[in-house]
């Protein structure tokens, strides 16, 4: 599913916000999630996906109707969706 | 901080029911509750569960086809822009009412079904001859083409027919089994020596893993027993678990509350502290600001073995069988199996 190294801890607090999920919409949603990560952490010439590349793929690739429950199921496993946000301005 | 909307809300339209269940949660009887919400006061919560961004609403009781306006509820429910299921026993679904729920607008239901036989079920039930009538409602049911799972209830002694259920859901067509354990509130606070012994949820949690990784469409899922999802992680391969187990508890007071018929918000039907009343606050401003939903939404704030756990966020352990047995909300689960160690990821 992954094609690049991830920190551990956030492949694990993803795992667990979308856990809830209905496995069909979170094979689609884990997809987009994952791939858009991995572009962005390429981006910035990172080898790891780190938080801040996880954030902004949750917050520009998640389609509009589901994105705010996806940043709000992030924040809930303690992922720091308002303080990326900062750091992405 | 703000909290998430709710993902799901129960609103359990009334307190009366056909049916005398040694576990009912909302100690339902025969008659409704005489403050219940009347019809403009539902309409305007169920208005509220869609204005504080619930996406699912689900209608259940008592039994919520015991009350004259649920068809108007469902309908008002569905035009709130609300996923509108009900939680039912099924034995008032003729073929009548079958056609009055698709025409409402219910979208899926939850049939509760405790015995692989009509003795085991209707024993629990506490009304003979039930499990024929709710068999005939599920076949109303699929015949009317509306999506339903299957609820059991686990019980000391009893529990491996959740199995022989789970077959029996997979022929009629359900899409679900939803297992909830027993949790001794409401009336089933009465008779405690239902509840399952850690040995027997341990082997229930192996066996619904073995059943959930040979399944390709049913999903399964359980309630009130957390420690579920700490075993799957521990056993079950990462890819699996991403395509084929859901998470589906403990949700109180982070994704999930219940409204009872007469206004009162508990974190969950089987956790029962009051976290607001309806006639007096708007359900957002309790789902926002209640002391209740804080506490539950911070997992730092557990105790013992579950606030040393690295588990905590995704178990947390049962908070509803920890609060019934201490009135505590954040004390260990003392229910639970695994080592210390074992709770290190």
């Amino acid at each position: 599913m992954r094609n690049m190294p991830w920190d551990e801890e956030l492949w694990q607090r993803l795992k667990d916000a979308i856990s809830p999920m209905p496995p069909f919409a979170r094979q689609r949603a884990l997809k987009t999630i994952i791939e858009a990560s991995e572009a962005f952490a390429r981006e910035r010439d990172s080898e790891v996906v780190q938080e801040e590349d996880l954030v902004k793929a949750a917050k520009t690739k998640t389609p509009a109707l589901t994105r705010q429950r996806m940043l709000d199921a992030l924040a809930e496993m303690g992922i720091r969706v308002e303080a990326a946000k900062e750091a992405q301005r | 901080m703000k909290a998430a909307a709710p993902t799901l809300v129960s609103f359990a339209v009334t307190r009366e029911c056909n049916l005398k269940c040694q576990h009912c949660y909302s100690q339902s009887v025969d008659s409704p509750h005489p403050r219940e919400l009347n019809t403009a006061e539902a309409k305007q919560l169920i208005s509220q569960i869609a204005e504080a961004g619930a996406r699912l609403i689900i209608l259940d009781g008592g039994e919520p086809l015991m009350r004259p306006d649920i068809f108007d509820l469902a309908r008002h429910s569905r035009s709130a822009g609300l996923t509108t299921v009900m939680g039912t026993n099924g034995t008032l679904i003729t073929t009548e009412v079958a056609a009055k729920l698709v025409e409402a607008g219910i979208q899926a239901l939850a049939i509760s079904l405790d015995g692989a036989d009509a003795e085991a079920h209707d024993a629990f039930r506490g009304v003979e001859g039930v499990w024929e009538q709710t068999l005939q409602g599920i076949e109303n049911v699929r015949q009317a083409g509306i999506p339903f799972q299957i609820a059991p209830t686990l019980r000391r002694g009893r529990w491996e027919q959740w199995g022989a259920i789970a077959n029996e859901a997979k022929e009629w067509g359900a899409t679900a089994v939803e297992v909830f354990d027993y949790v001794p509130v409401g009336r089933g606070e009465e008779n405690p020596e239902f509840e399952m012994t850690v040995e027997e949820r341990q082997a229930f949690v192996r066996e619904y893993i073995a059943r959930q990784r040979a399944e390709d469409e049913m999903i399964y899922r359980c309630v009130a027993l957390p420690q579920f999802w700490v075993e799957v992680e521990k056993t079950v391969p990462e890819d699996e678990v991403l395509t084929k187990f859901v998470r589906s508890c403990c949700a109180a007071g982070t994704r999930y509350c219940c409204i009872l018929y007469e206004g009162t918000v508990y974190p969950c039907m089987v956790l029962q502290e009051k976290a607001g009343d309806v006639r007096e606050q708007s359900l957002v401003d309790i789902w926002q600001n209640s002391e209740v939903f804080q506490v539950l939404r911070d997992r730092d704030r557990l105790e013992g073995k579950c606030g040393r756990c690295d588990y905590r966020y995704v178990c947390g352990g049962a908070r509803c069988k920890v609060y019934a047995k201490t009135g505590s909300l954040t004390a260990e689960d003392d229910a639970c199996w695994f080592s210390e160690e074992e709770l290190k990821r």
